[in-house]
Order: C-alpha cells, then structure tokens, then sequence
C-alpha cells in the first residue's frame, strides 16, 4: 500500500489533528478522511508528500594538524 | 444528517473584536453549542380579527454559545483572555523549571481588554456556522468536588454574532487536554494579602468553586439601511469574584472566621497529578481572592458528617490592582 503523507515527527511539539493517526497515512487511509481533513493534512506541517530525510550521522572529528616545527 | 459525534467546536481569537478569524485556532475539547436566534416583533394588529399578531419583521439577531466540561490547563489561558484578563500571549518560567510554564491573569480592572473570538460549530458533513464577536458572558466558573468522581469542571459561554454557514475550515493542530483532579485540589488561608499561600488548610475541604464574573453587557445601535441587526459594542458593568468552600466541620476554625469577620487571603489549586510536566511542575489552575467568609450553610457528607459551606466575596487588593488573579501552569509556550 502507498504512502500518500509522511508524518514529519521533527515537527510535531505535542499537538495531533484530530481523526488523523499521527504517523504515516497509507493512499487508502488519506482517502477516507473528509475534505476538510484532507486540506488540514495538507496544509500542517505535521505531515507532508516526500519522505521526510533521515537524520545524517555526526561527522567524525578531523585529527589535529601537527604543530610547525620551529627551526 | 448531522451526527452530534462529528460535530466540530473551535475557535480563534480576534485580533480586532468582530472581525472573524479563519481558520480556527483552538479544538474546544467540551461540552456545548452555538445557536442562532433572532426576534421579529409584530406590527398593528390585523383589524377584526382574534389575532393579536400583524405583519412581523425581523429587529435583532445574535448567537449564544456555551462551553462547559473537564477543566483543561492547556486551554484555560484561551478562556483566561477571553474572560479574565486579556492580551496575555507570552508565559513566565518558573524558577527552576526547564518545560512548565506559568500564565498569570490578574483581572482587568481599569480597561475592557477582554479578547473575542470567532466560534466554528457543526458537523462538517453537513454545515458548519461561524459566529464572529463571541464574548464571554455567563460568568468562568471551576469547580471541584472532591466527594464525587468527575475531574475539575469549568464552564463558560455568552453570545456572539448571528452565524454563517461556511464551508468547513482547515481544523488547528489539537493539544492534548490535561485535566485536573478535584481529590489533588490545594487550599490555603491566611489572614494577610502578603501571606497568601502560607497556611495550608488539609483534611477538611470538599469542594471548592471560583466564580469569574465580567460583566459584559451588549449593546444594539442603529446601523442604516444596511445593517446587520447585530450587536455593534459591547461593555462591562461592575462585578466581582467569589469562591464557594464547603469544609468538613472538624472544629471551628473556619466558623470563627467568619465569626469574627475577619478578612481572609485564599488561594485554591487545582492540580494535575504531581510532576505531571516534569519533577517538580505540575499542570494546575489557581485562584487568588481576598475577602470575608459569608453565608455559612450547613450540608452533609456522605449521610454521616456534617459540612458547612461558606461563600467568599473577593475584594478588590490595592497591592494586587485587581480582585482576583488566575494562574495556569502548563507546558506550552504560546496560546
């Protein structure tokens, strides 16, 4: 079954739309909702079309630059 | 047909009173309606008739809604603009706290400040109503009883514009409700406004409610050819607080008071279960009042004990500027 909103957690601060599942909605799941609720989706930043990107890993710390030598 | 289990109640506030809002803002987690009425006053009387009714036109329009339910403390700071003291948008920290925050409403005594907001109600299957210009005014009313099983109740409503049918808006983002409990309810006693929160008084009370006036009134002017039949102003006469306790009688230590009649600084707290924000930080709603204990009743509790109940007019406290200050403390931020 297709996904047709990701839910964006890194958005979320504690708040839902309410009838609206906070977590992926299949196309199925979206479709059933009513209109308005389907413009509310739309329009929340709670959830949206593209799979929200995955957290990039830390970048690993470069070693220090030796000290010049003093000649 | 409508299902009342589909039916939509939210609001906005208004940035400026009678100008709508869209989309609304708030989901009202209670209970209640809005409903539009309208009156037409009938002209001379059909003439050699019994009908004591001529030809009727339609001279005033308005809604009136109500709220009542579970005190929620993530929503009492909408009901405190709208019915305390309003333009209070940005909480305090409380010392020590990282997520709790506290809003403080000390009753508007010098300017009508009080917010309006713009009421959405129905079921959005078949039609939804915005009434702009709501107000508040029946009085804000929390009560707890902690003999019973229900959760801190509040209740509230007024009137606002006659309603238009729209189409159904985009809903706000919701916030889950955090009720109170009426068995974690605090009071406190003291004899001096600068001692308020001093003298706990356990083991006796049994409920306790705080009444919130505002006084609004309404006010229907000429508007031309035109006009809406609406309100065009509204205003607010003189008012006061009260708060009703119901003690069980253990002693007389709350009688003598009132015996003596002596002023009392009462502050009650509503809480949410302890650290329920986080250690140290609970969601409550708090009323401060300062004034004699009158009106003493005697009830009963459970068949078995005797209770007195005594009503608390709130005076106004020059060091305060008001007559009754409202606190709610909860984890949000913004309204």
């Amino acid at each position: 079954m297709s996904i047709a909103r990701y839910y964006d957690s890194s958005k979320n601060s504690g708040g839902f739309l309410v009838g609206v599942p906070l977590r992926d909605l299949t196309q199925e799941e979206y479709d059933e909702l009513p209109p308005y609720l389907q413009q509310s989706v739309d329009a929340s930043p709670l959830y949206r079309r593209t799979k929200p990107q995955a957290a990039k890993p830390a970048a690993a710390p470069k070693p220090d630059a030796p000290a010049d030598e003093v000649k | 047909m409508a299902e009342i289990s589909a039916e939509r109640y939210e609001l906005a506030i208004e940035a400026t009173r009678g100008t709508a809002v869209t989309p609304p803002t708030h989901v009202v987690f209670l209970d209640g309606s809005v409903s539009n009425h309208s009156t037409s006053t009938s002209g001379q009387p059909a003439r050699g008739l019994l009908s004591d009714r001529g030809v009727s036109k339609r001279v005033r329009k308005w809604g009136e809604w109500d709220m009542s339910g579970a005190a929620d403390a993530n929503f009492m700071p909408v009901l405190g603009n709208m019915a305390v003291k309003g333009n209070v948008t940005s909480p305090t920290t409380p010392v020590g706290a990282t997520d709790a925050r506290l809003w403080t409403f000390p009753r508007a005594m010098t300017a009508d400040n009080l917010e309006s907001a713009t009421l959405y109600f129905g079921d959005p299957s078949v039609q939804m109503w915005q009434h702009a210009y709501a107000m508040v005014s029946d009085d804000l009313v929390v009560t707890a009883d902690a003999s019973s099983e229900e959760l801190v109740q509040v209740a509230t409503g007024g009137m606002a514009q006659f309603g238009a049918q729209v189409a159904s808006p985009t809903a706000p983002t919701a916030v889950t409700p955090e009720t109170l409990i009426p068995g974690l309810t605090d009071l406190w006693m003291d004899a001096a406004v600068g001692d308020i929160g001093d003298t706990a008084i356990t083991g006796r009370l049994v409920s306790a409610e705080v009444t919130v006036p505002t006084g609004r009134t309404y006010k229907y002017l000429a508007q031309g050819a035109a006009g809406t039949l609406g309100y065009s102003n509204t205003g607010r006469t003189r008012s006061h607080p009260t708060a009703t306790l119901q003690f069980e009688l253990l002693d007389t230590a709350q009688y003598d008071i009132f015996e003596a009649d002596t002023e009392v600084a009462m502050r009650v707290r509503f809480n949410a279960e302890d650290d329920s924000i986080e250690t140290g930080f609970n969601h409550y709603v708090e009323f401060d009042l300062y004034g004699k204990l009158t009106e003493p009743e005697w009830g009963e509790l459970e068949g078995s004990n005797r209770t007195v109940t005594f009503t608390l007019e709130g005076d106004y406290v020059a060091g305060w500027s008001t007559d009754i200050i409202m606190r709610v403390q909860n984890a949000k931020a913004a309204l």
